[in-house]
């Protein structure tokens, strides 16, 4: 039986990060329920690592910052029970082992011949999303969380929804 | 005062279990700012009234752990699920966006912009996060049909907004956009009680409107004896509240208690408190209110000090008498949009066609149901005798009826038709009314005569016709023309008008079309608007019921060639049929 979600049930977060060229890294996290609407918007100062440090990560910087210091920090600002966290970039996958939500990749065209390791495209939703590997037991559960959202659901206009958050966050801030 | 958003970095923090909710008034949301971790972090609000942020976070690669950045967050407030009747709409679960093919164009999206004069951060970031009215709308609140591109960007104007002024022209929908303005708000939980103000012609559009477009919503309209009235003013599970400016302004006492207010208040024709010296202006201005809708197709009538009338009741003192227009056009520019038919021609059908279902005034209802029942009893009393010419001529006296009282000169079609000229007339438009009596045509030209109307049908001269059409055209006074079907039908070309008015209905429905083809011609200069009059709960409903389906089958076998437009007419049992009309032997129609 298909469960129905009441509008104060969160049905999917999505995590994003923005690149600005003047502030550096910016996280932002929006939980929606099922009918698309906003229930919290989470969102970080910008980090931009220095020279030095960015010789000293190597290639464990970008995956560091997405995954750890962004990612990890933004799914866990909230209290709300969230079915799955998709995000559009594949390094914020490094926080799929630190966090207890299953973590979803949106793969940028539908059977991307390019998918990046470490994930498996879901059969459903056109093969649009990919869930990391290491939380194929959650396989079922995210299935169904993803299938309360509508087989038509877009899963790119959030994202939209959240770089322009992060932009209005700033403007506020200058 | 608010502070500005600020932040800057402190550290050590406070321990993740010390972190709270920061209290915010905001209607929206609640917000905070913490570190997600435990360990050394940054926060939080700077006491100081320092403005700028510290810059950005460094990792630090000395000591126990790196840093994880300070993170704001957002709650905001839930969506309210309003019980929907039986008839209406029924929630579905997402957004379902057809999937666009290969070299489509994006799915045009309307999203949600907030005013500049909201301040807060947290009450900005509740309406840029909101999907796109596109996806809200064909969502959970399912439409009648699909609005216009520019009526979704008049929705998404006015749902963020606590002023605001809708000044379209006439016949784009302003209508439309408020009741969906307001049903998102009413969704959103963000108001509760909602007072609508009209002019007494309006209301049955408004109770119409609001059926189709809100069905949810329930309409709690003002009116009867003050005991009644009062009653229904202080109705606590009234959710949106109808009256008229007279209402108001008799009621005005008692809706200026301190106890009666509204989260919303939204004007209709508020051209009406332009004078903020008025009685009407200042009875509604009086009203306890959050926020304040206007809708108007003309914001300016006489003097741009018209607009500063219409403000004080949007936003108090933020215009002045006086005021230098260019001024004025920077103070205003975020609180009203207009748009032109010109302006929004790509997004419009060349024709837009509007039935305006009217009662009869008391006195109207009265002197037609007197007619009817004594028509009827002496229909039934001629028998098998009765000729299709006995029916037809009770119609006829039912419909001249149904367009004024003669006793009385009572008629809602002149109150509405009075209303609508008043807004061609200031926009410097130009309209045609249509009638199929020239006595109609007669009173029509003395009611409306400070439109300067013209007159054209048979008891004009056939040498003075052209000239008619001449000064319609050329005359600026001029701003309506009362024409008869049989003269005005066929051969003329007017496409300088905009707007056509069947103030009654001929009995075919090819004809009306020849009439509205008047000025929705090839070459017309824009959307044509046509609104069709009839008398709700009268012979005229029950003819257009006929017309309409006989219509409907003709535009299904249109290509087949099969039916001609003169058989959209009443056929005679038809006729016969308008009336419920017995004898012994069975129905008159059937027997005669």
């Amino acid at each position: 039986m298909t469960k129905v979600s009441t509008p104060m049930e969160a049905a999917a977060g999505f995590l994003t990060v923005v690149n600005s060229s003047s502030q550096g890294l910016l996280g932002g996290y929006l939980i929606l329920n099922a009918l698309g609407r906003p229930l919290e918007f989470h969102c970080t100062a910008p980090i931009k690592p220095n020279r030095a440090q960015e010789i000293l990560y190597g290639a464990t910087l970008m995956p560091f910052i997405y995954g750890e210091q962004i990612g990890q920090t933004l799914v866990r600002a909230t209290q709300l029970k969230v079915p799955l966290v998709v995000t559009d970039l594949a390094p914020l996958l490094a926080a799929a082992e630190l966090v207890e939500e299953p973590l979803l990749l949106l793969l940028p065209q539908p059977g991307d011949p390019a998918i990046p390791p470490g994930v498996i495209p879901l059969k459903t939703h056109g093969g649009r999303l990919a869930l990391a590997k290491n939380r194929m037991a959650n396989l079922a559960d995210v299935t169904a969380a993803a299938a309360r959202l509508g087989e038509s659901f877009d899963w790119h206009e959030p994202f939209g929804r959240i770089r322009d958050a992060i932009g209005e966050a700033q403007r506020a801030a200058a | 005062m608010d502070k500005p958003d600020c932040h800057r970095w402190q550290a050590p923090a406070p321990p993740a279990s010390d972190r709270k909710w920061q209290a915010d008034s905001s209607p929206h949301a609640v917000h905070s700012w913490g570190a997600a971790t435990d360990g050394p972090r940054v926060t939080l609000f700077s006491g100081d009234g320092c403005l700028k942020p510290a810059g950005v976070a460094s990792l630090q690669i000395a000591g126990r752990d790196a840093r994880p950045p300070a993170t704001r967050s957002f709650r905001f407030q839930q969506p309210v699920e309003l019980a929907v009747s039986p008839a209406g709409p029924k929630p579905s679960a997402q957004p379902a966006p057809a999937q666009p093919l290969p070299g489509d164009a994006p799915p045009r999206t309307t999203r949600i912009k907030p005013p500049g004069d909201i301040v807060r951060l947290s009450d900005r970031l509740f309406y840029v996060l909101q999907p796109a009215l596109e996806n809200l709308l064909g969502g959970t609140l399912s439409l009648p049909h699909n609005p216009f591109p520019y009526q979704l960007e008049g929705v998404a104007f006015l749902f963020p907004r606590v002023a605001a002024v809708l000044a379209d022209e006439m016949g784009l929908g302003k209508t439309m956009q408020a009741i969906t303005g307001v049903r998102l708000l009413l969704h959103a939980g963000h108001v509760r009680r909602v007072l609508l103000i009209c002019p007494k012609p309006l209301v049955t559009n408004w109770q119409r409107e609001i059926g189709r477009w809100a069905p949810e919503i329930p309409i709690t309209t003002i009116s009867g004896d003050p005991a009644r009235r009062a009653w229904l003013w202080k109705l606590p599970e009234a959710v949106l509240t109808l009256a008229t400016y007279e209402v108001v302004l008799r009621d005005q006492e008692l809706l200026h208690q301190p106890e009666v207010s509204y989260d919303l208040v939204v004007l209709d024709e508020t051209q009406r408190i332009k004078n903020r010296h008025g009685a009407t202006s200042q009875a509604v201005r009086a009203i306890r209110r959050r926020r304040s809708w206007a809708l108007t197709g003309t914001p300016i009538e006489n003097s741009a000090d018209d607009l500063v009338g219409i403000f004080e009741f949007v936003s108090p003192g933020h215009l002045s008498p006086g005021m230098k227009p260019r001024r004025m056009a920077k103070a205003v520019g975020d609180y009203i949009i207009r748009r032109t038919k010109d302006q929004v021609l790509q997004d419009l059908p060349s024709k837009l066609i509007t039935d305006a279902e009217l009662p009869l005034t008391p006195e109207q209802r009265e002197t037609y149901r007197q007619a009817e029942d004594e028509g009827v009893v002496k229909l039934s009393a001629l028998g098998e005798s009765v000729t299709v010419q006995h029916v037809f001529e009770l119609v006829l006296r039912l419909k001249q009826i149904c367009n004024f009282d003669p006793a009385t000169g009572e008629s809602t079609k002149l109150e509405r038709l009075t209303a609508n000229l008043d807004e061609v007339a200031q926009s410097g438009q130009k309209a045609i009314v249509f009638s199929q009596w020239v006595q109609t045509l007669h009173w029509l030209s003395q009611k409306l005569a400070r439109f300067h109307p013209l007159q054209y049908h048979g008891q004009v001269p056939p040498r003075q016709r052209d000239s008619v059409i001449q000064q319609f055209r050329e005359n600026p006074r001029s701003s309506v023309i009362l024409m008869s079907y049989g003269a005005g039908g066929v051969g003329l070309n007017l496409q300088f008008s905009r707007y056509v008015f069947l103030f009654d209905r001929w009995w075919n429905p090819a004809v009306e079309d020849q009439a509205i083809a008047r000025a929705h011609r090839i070459g017309a200069a824009g959307a044509v608007t046509v609104t069709r009059f009839l008398s709700v709960g009268t012979i005229e409903e029950r003819i257009n019921a006929i017309l309409e389906q006989k219509r409907e089958v003709f535009d299904t076998i249109f290509h087949s060639g099969e039916m001609t437009p003169r058989q959209l007419g009443l056929t005679q049992a038809e006729i016969f049929g308008l009336f419920d009309l017995r004898t012994p032997h069975g129905r008159l129609g059937d027997v005669a």
